[in-house]
């Protein structure tokens, strides 16, 4: 991975943005964005489902990520459906899946029955959605605090929220005001706020649909948003 | 699976790049604990820019803090509007505090107060966050506005009243505001000057309240800043804060603003908790001492500090209830008066303050005996409402109820601030009412009780010593000595801690100083009352204008008024800005500037032009009109030759004195002298419009009421005989005239002295008496002796010194001393023209008399121009009735006969007759002297036996007026023996040397 901060690959509008890219020279930048930030999910939603006798994992995501995001059109046509970019890709995988099945049945080979998928299996993505979210949006943030020459505050929010250090430990700890520390928190906290809006702008959310996205992404992780 | 990596391009690249994904997807992962936090924390933090809250875009973050940050953001539809958006963070959300916030957001979008920024909309972002929509203000933080602008103090209290009317405004609605801090309160920079805009109001409480509506501080989240915390918010005990809780905050702005840095510093590193706890337990220095402007710690010192430091009190049963309260007191602050927050130790040093006035009143002796009496009024006033408070204080000990303390407490407050208030007023009053005329009556009088009842001899030799002593000043001198000059330093040591109730008294003094006539110590004390003033408010307040008004006045009486004219008009315009339309002081100012203005046409014309908006100001303002800015306009009216105006001015004035009718600004002349000047100028207008037999009654019952009244020696009540003395003159009864002209005199001697400008007219008006009684002998030596007092007394250009070097010019011209006349009377014309101008009634006469001696001298084409002019003029100016007019007429018909033109001088001279036989009594002497005057020009015209007829109806009429002895009876005769003399001339047949002879025969050997 690289510890150059993350280039702003998806303004102004990454719906369209995303297809475009794909045609374009940085077609490999966006491919690799899109399988780190879905693969876990993706992965862990396939387990869950009963298509899991496909193969492995790791196996069956490569080969969907390859045979959808090779084309271009496929994410114009994720673009003109108005769903958020995970769920497109669900409905994308279950489709692969299928037509894993039909073509191993063409084949004669031994084939999972094509059954409703469990809950579960939404949710464990939800879940997983989430984790990699903030994950990739945790790591982006740092990079960008460091080149900003925020590291000290991105230390400081992470063994705030992270760690769950008070602002007043901090502030002895550091040898700064509760306020600075509270300031220095806060700067970091906001490229972090951002590097997560940015992820859910990509997965198709509107400005406005932000912190709605991420109240869902609490739930999905048992929590209550407080 | 194949299919995919065989795609073209897809090979390595895509391999490598899939490995990286799952190689970090398995990685350490974030445990769903550290994730829940950090998505926690991406929702504490408010939306960023360009994103959409509500119908609004983020456009550019203008400031955060813990709570929240603050963006500027547009609306695009319906319409484009900018607001500032405020997104708050760290509050309870779920379906409770969802409600709680709904409810919440009902009542501050009702909240509407100029001085508080508008909450427009508000709503809740999809993930919880409360968000409200305001009023994008653009100004400074108070702290700011205070450090940067440097504003002068009564600015700063200015806005700090404002601030607390826009907080009173949101708690009368139930609406606290729990964070008031200099970043809550933003100054915009307003042509009218600094505007308040309150922001945040009420989102403390969203912010705060929990489910059940108790308070969920905690650490770390406390709401507020320690700083600017009242100590029953920073102890968390959230279930008293209440009104009063702003109000420490108020007092705490206050204290910043004024002083120029905060009354709770911490040093930097503090934790949050060490301030809090500071903040619980405040030690907060005196305002004065923590002030950090030089020049300001006296001025803070006193009501100023006592009105914050009560608002601060720990206490808050000690504070003001309300931020009403609070904003009444800084009205009270700006208009001068009395503040409530007073410490109790104030009441005693009014006392003591009233007691000794007492004291010096008392040393003072005979007229201040009504001052002393209404003093210990006052102390018994004082003392009384002492010891009811006491006894109230004693009767709820026992009472334990909070509520009917606080109750009490506001009780005795009410009547400590009453207190104050009706001493002051008390005061002024009293300072006001004195009459220096009565004084110097009563002071002469008691100096000869003095004397032993029998001991006549020795009482007439005191009485005779007496004469010349100008008991009225002796008396001002006395008043100024014992009490006036003390005043200023005894309210200023008495009221050091109250400059503006010093303030206050020493304008009262200043005022009645000049009522007096006590010049200088109202000059002192004026320009101390301003100082205190402009200090404490600037120059835009009324008692600063007031001060500067009486400096004015002072300066007038000292005949310095140049060293201050200029600055008038500038007080006028500041007295136009600040001050309503019919206040007292806004008046008096419109008046003091125009007695400014020239004593010229133009001038006079400017002054009616504000004497006349003064009046129309009162009319709009639905207040009764000033009658002394209404005589002050009649005046003008009169000046301007318009008579008829200025009479139905002066009636209207009457009438409402007559009947009693005397309100607003008026009832201060219910019980002086001052409504018997203003009746006295109504019958003079009466009498320059001919009107003379009316003004005449009402002059000599106006004497009668000011001798019951005022006493027979006041010199209100000498003003009137003397003027009653002119209106009899004018009738033509010379001698009654006389008589009380000599008595007029006589007094102004005894009481006044020689050298009073006041003593100088009466010598003047009795001198020219004395002339036209045809005493010119003793009206000669009178008139030396007015020129020579005149002359040490008053400047040269004095309006009184120049009218007596004309009326001497025209007894000189009376006793054929006519080169002599010209000389003083071209002497005089110049300086008369320069400060008058060339149409002022007294130039225009000056001029006519010039145009008489060069009559006189037989220069008659140069005076043919000058009576002309003298006649236009002084018809134009005082109408064709008045005597003034008649008269010039008279003299221009005798110029025409003198150059030939016969026929005009008979014309014109006959016109002279109807208007004298319309507006003069039948006996008056001054209509022989007109048909002298025609009967000259008959004898040119050799109409001798018309002209025979004129003159012995003339000489008949004038022996009957002025006594068979009297020049002009006389000089009738002598015109009979000329006519018969020329008729004999003409007609050496006719047989007229008998005639001749008779009439000869009657006249002085001399003659």
């Amino acid at each position: 991975m690289s510890d150059s901060p993350p280039t702003d690959l998806f303004s102004p509008t990454p719906r369209t943005a995303m297809a475009e890219l794909l045609d374009s020279q940085r077609r490999g930048e966006v491919v690799e964005f899109l399988m780190k930030a879905y693969y876990a999910p993706l992965a862990a939603y396939f387990s869950a489902t009963s298509y899991r006798t496909l193969g492995e994992p790791r196996d069956v995501i490569a080969g969907f990520f390859a045979s959808r995001l090779s084309r271009a059109e496929w994410l114009d046509a994720w673009n003109a459906s108005g769903l958020r970019l995970r769920r497109w890709l669900v409905n994308g995988l279950l489709f692969y899946c299928r037509e894993e099945i039909r073509r191993q049945r063409r084949n004669h080979a031994e084939v999972p029955p094509d059954e409703s998928i469990p809950a579960s299996a939404d949710d464990e993505f939800e879940r997983l959605y989430a984790q990699s979210t903030v994950r990739q949006s945790f790591e982006a943030a740092r990079l960008h605090c460091e080149a900003e020459g925020y590291a000290r505050h991105w230390d400081l929010f992470v063994r705030h929220h992270v760690d769950g250090r008070t602002y007043e430990q901090l502030s002895a700890e550091a040898g700064l005001t509760a306020g600075q520390v509270n300031g220095m928190v806060r700067t970091a906290g906001l490229r972090f706020r951002k590097a997560i809006s940015e992820r859910l702008l990509r997965d198709g959310a509107t400005p406005t649909d932000v912190d709605r996205e991420i109240g869902r992404l609490l739930e999905s992780l048992g929590g209550n948003g407080r | 699976m194949d299919e995919a990596t065989d795609t073209p391009g897809w090979g390595s690249e895509f391999k490598q790049a899939f490995d990286r994904a799952v190689s970090a997807a398995e990685g350490t992962p974030l445990d769903d604990r550290s994730v829940r936090r950090l998505l926690t924390a991406s929702l504490l933090q408010p939306p960023g820019l360009g994103e959409q809250v509500g119908p609004f875009e983020l456009v550019e973050s203008i400031g955060s803090g813990g709570f929240g940050e603050v963006f500027r953001a547009v609306q695009r539809e319906p319409f484009e509007r900018e607001v500032a958006v405020k997104v708050l963070v760290g509050i309870e959300r779920g379906a409770s505090a969802l409600s709680r916030f709904e409810r919440e957001r009902q009542v501050l979008v009702r909240l509407r107060h100029p001085g508080i920024v508008r909450l427009l909309e508000a709503g809740i972002t999809a993930c919880g966050l409360p968000w409200f929509a305001m009023d994008l203000v653009t100004g400074r933080t108070i702290d700011r506005w205070a450090d940067e602008s440097a504003p002068d103090l009564p600015t700063r209290l200015r806005v700090l009243r404002d601030l607390a009317d826009a907080v009173a405004a949101a708690h009368r609605q139930g609406v606290l505001h729990r964070d008031l801090k200099p970043a809550n309160v933003l100054i915009q920079e307003a042509e009218s000057g600094p505007r308040v805009q309150v922001v945040d109001f009420g989102i403390a409480k969203v912010l705060d309240e929990g489910p059940s509506g108790e308070a969920t501080t905690r650490a770390g989240h406390v709401i507020g800043t320690p700083e600017y915390m009242s100590p029953e918010a920073a102890s968390l005990e959230a279930d008293r804060l209440d009104t009063r809780s702003d109000v420490y905050s108020l007092g705490l702005v206050a204290f910043r603003v004024l002083a120029g840095r905060a009354a709770l510093e911490s040093p930097p590193g503090t934790s949050f908790a060490r301030r809090l706890q500071a903040a619980a337990s405040p030690e907060i220095p005196r305002l004065s001492t923590a002030c950090r402007q030089p020049a300001w710690p006296r001025r803070l010192r006193g009501e100023i500090e006592w009105v914050v430091g009560r608002a601060i009190s720990v206490d808050p049963a000690d504070r003001y209830p309300s931020a009403g309260e609070l904003k009444e007191e800084f009205d009270r602050l700006l208009a001068g008066e009395p503040v409530a927050a007073a410490p109790p130790s104030a009441a005693y040093q009014l006392r003591a303050f009233t007691r000794r006035h007492k004291a010096i009143v008392a040393a003072g002796a005979f007229s201040f005996l009504a001052l002393a009496a209404a003093t210990a009024v006052s102390v018994s006033f004082a003392i009384s409402e002492a010891q009811q408070r006491s006894r109230a204080e004693i009767a709820l000990e026992g009472e334990a109820r909070e509520r009917t303390r606080a109750e009490a407490a506001l009780e005795a407050e009410a009547k400590r601030r009453e207190e104050l208030a009706r001493v002051a007023a008390f005061q002024e009053a009293n300072l006001t009412t004195i009459d220096v005329g009565r004084l110097g009556v009563d002071l002469r009088a008691s100096m000869l009780a003095q004397v032993p009842e029998g001991d006549s001899a020795k009482r007439d030799a005191l009485d005779q010593a007496l004469v010349g002593i100008d008991f009225t000043d002796l008396g001002r001198q006395m008043l100024g000595l014992a009490l006036l000059s003390e005043m200023p330093g005894t309210i200023r040591d008495e009221f050091a801690e109250q400059p503006v109730v010093a303030g206050r008294l020493l304008q009262a003094t200043a005022e009645t100083c000049v009522a007096l006539g006590l010049s200088e110590q109202a000059l002192v004390a004026a320009r101390e009352a301003g100082a205190i003033f402009s200090s404490q408010f600037g120059r835009e307040h009324e008692g600063t204008i007031a001060a500067a008004t009486t400096e004015f006045a002072a300066l007038q009486q000292l005949r310095r008024a140049d060293e201050m004219a200029a600055e008038m008009e500038e007080w006028w315009s500041i007295a136009q800005r600040v001050l309503p339309p019919g206040h007292p002081v806004r008046n008096e100012c419109g008046s003091r500037y125009a007695s400014t203005l020239a004593d010229t046409i133009e001038g006079y014309e400017q002054q009616l032009t504000i004497y006349e908006a003064l009046d129309r100001e009162a009319d709009e303002a639905g207040l009764v009109r000033d009658l002394r800015v209404a005589d002050a306009r009649a005046g003008s009216l009169e000046a301007l030759g318009r008579f008829e105006d200025a009479l139905a001015v002066r009636q209207a004035i009457v009438e409402k004195i007559e009947t009693g009718d005397l309100s607003g600004s008026n009832e201060a002349l219910r019980g002086g002298s001052a409504r018997f000047s203003l009746r006295l100028g109504h019958v003079n207008n009466l009498s320059d419009l001919g009107r003379l037999q009316e003004a005449i009654e009402r002059c000599e019952r106006l004497v009668a009421e000011a001798t019951a009244e005022l006493g027979g020696d006041h010199p209100v009540t000498i003003t009137i005989k003397a003027d009653y003395a002119t209106l009899l003159g004018l009738a033509g009864m010379l001698e009654q005239a006389a008589e009380i002209e000599k008595d007029v005199l006589a007094t102004r001697l005894l009481l006044m002295g020689e050298r009073h400008p006041e003593t100088i007219r009466a010598m003047q008006n009795l001198a020219l008496r004395n002339r036209r009684l045809g005493n010119l002998a003793a009206s000669e030596v009178l008139y030396r002796d007015a020129m020579r007092l005149s002359a040490e007394v008053l400047p040269l250009n004095d309006p009184q010194r120049m009218t007596i070097e004309v009326n001497f010019g025209v007894l000189l011209q009376s006793t054929r001393r006519s080169d002599e006349a010209l000389a003083v009377l071209e002497g005089v014309y110049p300086r008369i023209v320069a400060t008058q101008g060339e149409t002022h009634p007294m130039a225009v006469s000056a001029r006519r008399n010039i145009g008489a001696v060069l009559n006189d001298l037989g220069r008659f084409e140069e005076a043919l121009p000058i009576f002309e002019e003298g006649f236009e003029a002084t018809e134009r100016n005082n109408g064709p009735d008045a005597p003034t007019t008649i008269i010039a007429l008279a003299n221009l018909g005798a110029v025409y006969q003198s150059v030939g033109r016969l026929d005009e001088s008979l014309a014109t001279l006959d016109e002279v007759l109807v208007r004298a036989r319309r507006t003069l009594p039948p006996t008056h002497w001054n209509l022989g002297v007109f048909l002298i005057y025609r009967g000259r020009t008959l004898i040119t015209m050799e109409r001798f036996a018309d002209a025979v007829a004129t003159i012995d109806e003339a000489r008949a009429l004038l022996e009957t007026a002025l006594g068979p002895e009297h020049p002009r009876s006389i000089e009738s005769r002598r015109g009979l023996m000329q006519a018969y003399e020329a008729w004999q001339a003409k007609d050496p047949s006719g047989g007229h040397d008998a005639a001749v002879a008779r009439w000869k025969a009657t006249l002085p050997s001399e003659g």
